[in-house]
């Protein structure tokens, strides 16, 4: 699974492996990424480059329902396309986030995992948009993974590069929340 | 001469106490790393099997529903007390610099994960065995922002070695509150993805009594090593 990025079952010994491997697009046509807990499954499809464009599809399967439901799609450059950061799980499976680059910038997008909106209108929420309109003085270096239910972890740099503050992004109320210690 | 005695008494007497205690200092740090509780608020309570699947657990401030417990459904843990009886060659290695766990049966790798070790309070370094595991428990402690109160904490390995006290409370387990592996996250303990924490959970001794789903207090387990640096 590590290796090629095939649909197999999980192997335990490259486990890590796997989950290393999720951070560089995908170059194989199908590849599972399981929940901490074990409960749910994303699987990513791509399908064959097209005029310049690679589709990517994103569907997500549980221990109670087996068959997939999609819950995104997207066309993307090859250059561009959407990678799995190693834990984008929300710890209760209720949304995964996703990166992907876009003029220079590492993009962050929040799905939820049921195929519905993550609130009336908003399908998706990307949060690097967000945070460098909000704070300008601040570029993010890095997102980690999940603080809490609906607490993302980023860690940024001023823009003159010195190293600065972590934040939760709080997706309750798409808000950041600046921390007085750094998740390294 | 009587007179310069009699004022320097209170000055002897001083730096004889100030040289006492420090000695004592340097003694107990010598013989006790950690004397803080891993769970300050729940630290005996921490060490004993519970399911609380009716509670609400809180972490980083937010109010969460821990995952519930069903020890009716739990069928697949292989390994209960008296069933092994050959010499185990097993043993844990967990690098805090990588933020990785790999587990070991002589040399064959059986697993490898990444984890997270302490944030608030670091996990300590040294040779430690299991020395009980328990299916389930609740932990709490912290104050203000970090005040946690975890019920239902999943697949917990208890580890103590001759610098680091049983009662402490320090333990690999599951983590249902955060997805952060990789990196430090908690308040001395190893936390690891729930998966990974049972299947290792299964793997190591000592090994469980059928009933509670937990080991017998006090036996010797699976060696864990401890080394390196949290970033």
């Amino acid at each position: 699974m590590a290796a090629s990025g095939l649909k197999k079952d999980v192997s335990v010994t490259t486990d890590l492996a796997y989950d290393a491997k999720t951070e560089i697009p995908f170059k194989e046509e199908e590849a599972d990424i399981i929940s901490p807990d074990g409960k749910y499954t994303l699987t990513v499809k791509k399908g064959m480059e097209l005029n310049g464009l690679v589709p990517q599809s994103f569907y997500i399967s549980s221990e109670k329902d087996s068959s997939p439901i999609k819950i995104f799609e997207k066309n993307s450059k090859p250059e561009n396309m959407i990678s799995v950061p190693e834990n984008t799980f929300s710890p209760d499976n209720k949304y995964i986030f996703l990166k992907y680059d876009e003029q220079g910038k590492s993009r962050y997008l929040v799905l939820r995992t049921n195929g519905e909106e993550i609130r009336n209108g908003v399908p998706t929420v990307e949060f690097e948009g967000l945070f460098s309109e909000k704070y300008p003085e601040f570029v993010i270096t890095d997102v980690t993974g999940w603080g809490s239910y609906s607490l993302i972890v980023i860690n940024t740099d001023t823009i003159d590069g010195k190293t600065g503050p972590s934040w939760w992004f709080d997706l309750s109320s798409l808000t950041f929340i600046r921390l007085s210690s750094r998740f390294n | 001469m009587a007179k310069y005695r009699k004022n320097n008494f209170p000055y002897l007497i001083t730096v004889l106490s100030v040289v006492l205690i420090s000695l004592g200092i340097f003694i107990s740090k010598r013989n006790v790393s950690y004397s803080k509780c891993a769970n300050t608020l729940s630290c005996e309570e921490s060490l004993n099997f519970s399911i609380n699947n009716d509670e609400t657990a809180v972490f980083n401030g937010e109010i969460i529903k821990p995952p519930e417990i069903d020890l009716a459904q739990i069928i697949d843990e292989p390994k209960v007390l008296g069933e092994e009886t050959a010499v185990s060659d097993k043993r844990i290695e967990v690098d805090l610099t990588t933020q990785t766990l790999k587990a070991y049966e002589g040399e064959k790798l059986y697993m490898e994960s990444k984890i997270s070790s302490g944030k608030m309070f670091p996990t300590p370094n040294g040779e430690f065995t299991i020395w009980r595991k328990i299916r389930a428990t609740k932990m709490s402690g912290g104050t203000g922002n970090g005040y946690y109160y975890l019920p239902n904490v999943p697949y917990v390995m208890f580890f103590s070695g001759s610098k680091l006290s049983a009662g402490l409370g320090f333990s690999l387990h599951g983590t249902y509150w955060h997805d952060n592996f990789g990196h430090p996250m908690s308040h001395g303990c190893v936390n690891m993805k729930t998966r990974d924490a049972k299947k290792l959970f299964e793997w190591v001794d000592p090994p469980m009594t059928p009933e509670q789903k937990q080991s017998e207090p006090g036996e010797t387990g699976t060696k864990i090593i401890i080394y390196g640096k949290a970033p």
